[in-house]
């Protein structure tokens, strides 16, 4: 009777051990935001911030990451207004001219990807101000006849480990 | 006993020479028969005398063979049977019964208890992460965070925010009118028209 008592809460707390480490590993939920006509989902832990930058439409931070008062790791939308006879190739090109041109900033690596049929222009690079090397992410993209700029940015060391966050947004992305 | 085997053995020789003279045509037929039957009358007194000796019980050493040979089974079985014990003593042990002693079970009432202490504090411990989580999570949704990055460098700004600008007249030596346009923020452009 007592090995039947011993095997049952054993086998009780074996059940609960292993249910707990695969509910921690599935507990990758996202959240959703959905402001300025546009929506996207964003990893659990991190929270809508203030955003001061020009054209910006929203940010996403992970709060962890706060140094200074400001995080370093983020994700900002941005949607700059288009000009007459400019499109998001034009619009990238001549972003980019002279980007890299006596500032700190270097870049990394440049690609075109499509994603749902949306071609999207992605810039990479590196910066380094004040002793804080960040490296960013863009990808350039059109929704609607407007272009969005989707800006990644985290600590160097941080910035590979942070990728799957900033799929995360730029994968489901949308705009009305 | 001997005696009777061995004599037995010499009259059987014998008739079986008997026979193979009289194959062979050295010994006369009335001869051969006389012989014979003198012959088997000795192998046939021999015969009884031996069953009577059985009879009467007299076993000693005028025992018959089969007698021999069966005895020395016995003894052979009993030698193998008393090294099967001494093996069996040697090596096969009888289980000891154990008792049952409420201490030494296989479930102790120590063990019960350590069982129920691990129990409790790990119940204690994670219901105390999990409040310290939950807390967590709280805490991080009222951060207020402030960013300022941005995609587009400071002269691609200043050149969007042109429709921000004055204009402002101004007259050269030459009395032609120019249209520079002045960004109203620190950066400065010049796209001035002429003419």
């Amino acid at each position: 009777m007592n090995k039947i008592i011993f095997t049952l809460i054993l086998t009780i707390l074996v059940v609960v051990t292993v249910m707990g480490c695969v509910t921690d590993q599935k507990n990758n939920q996202t959240n959703k935001y959905s402001q300025n006509n546009i929506s996207f989902d964003y990893a659990e832990n991190w929270r809508v911030a203030n955003v001061t930058s020009p054209y910006a439409v929203a940010a996403v931070a992970d709060p962890t990451t706060v140094q200074n008062g400001r995080p370093t790791t983020l994700v900002i939308i941005q949607k700059p207004p288009l000009t007459r006879g400019t499109n998001l190739k034009l619009a990238y090109e001549n972003n980019y001219a002279n980007f890299f041109n006596n500032t700190s900033y270097q870049k990394v690596s440049e690609a075109n990807i499509t994603l749902n049929n949306t071609k999207i222009y992605e810039n990479v690079y590196t910066t380094n101000t004040a002793g804080l090397e960040k490296e960013y992410r863009v990808a350039w993209l059109s929704k609607n006849q407007k272009v969005y700029v989707i800006l990644c940015s985290a600590l160097k060391k941080d910035f590979d480990r942070e990728q799957s966050n900033f799929d995360l947004v730029i994968k489901s992305f949308q705009a009305q | 006993m001997i005696d009777i085997v061995s004599q037995k053995e010499k009259l059987i020789k014998r008739l079986k020479e008997l026979e193979t003279e009289y194959n062979q045509g050295y010994l006369p037929k009335n001869d051969f028969i006389r012989q014979k039957e003198y012959l088997s009358q000795q192998l046939e007194a021999l015969e009884v005398a031996d069953r009577v000796k059985r009879l009467q019980g007299k076993q000693g050493s005028e025992k018959s063979l089969d007698y021999w040979s069966e005895k020395e089974k016995e003894n052979q079985g009993i030698v193998d049977q008393e090294e099967k014990e001494e093996l069996l003593k040697k090596y096969v042990t009888k289980p000891q019964t154990i008792e049952k002693n409420p201490e030494n079970g296989w479930l102790s009432n120590r063990a019960k208890i350590i069982i129920s202490i691990i129990l409790i504090v790990g119940f204690l411990v994670g219901t105390a992460f999990g409040v310290s989580v939950i807390s967590k999570t709280s805490e991080l949704s009222q951060v207020s965070m402030i960013v300022n990055d941005s995609a587009f460098p400071a002269k691609n700004i200043t050149n969007i925010t042109k429709n921000t600008t004055t204009t402002k007249k101004i007259y050269t030596n030459r009395t032609r009118l120019i249209n520079r346009t002045v960004p109203s923020s620190t950066g400065s452009t010049n796209n001035s028209t002429t003419p």
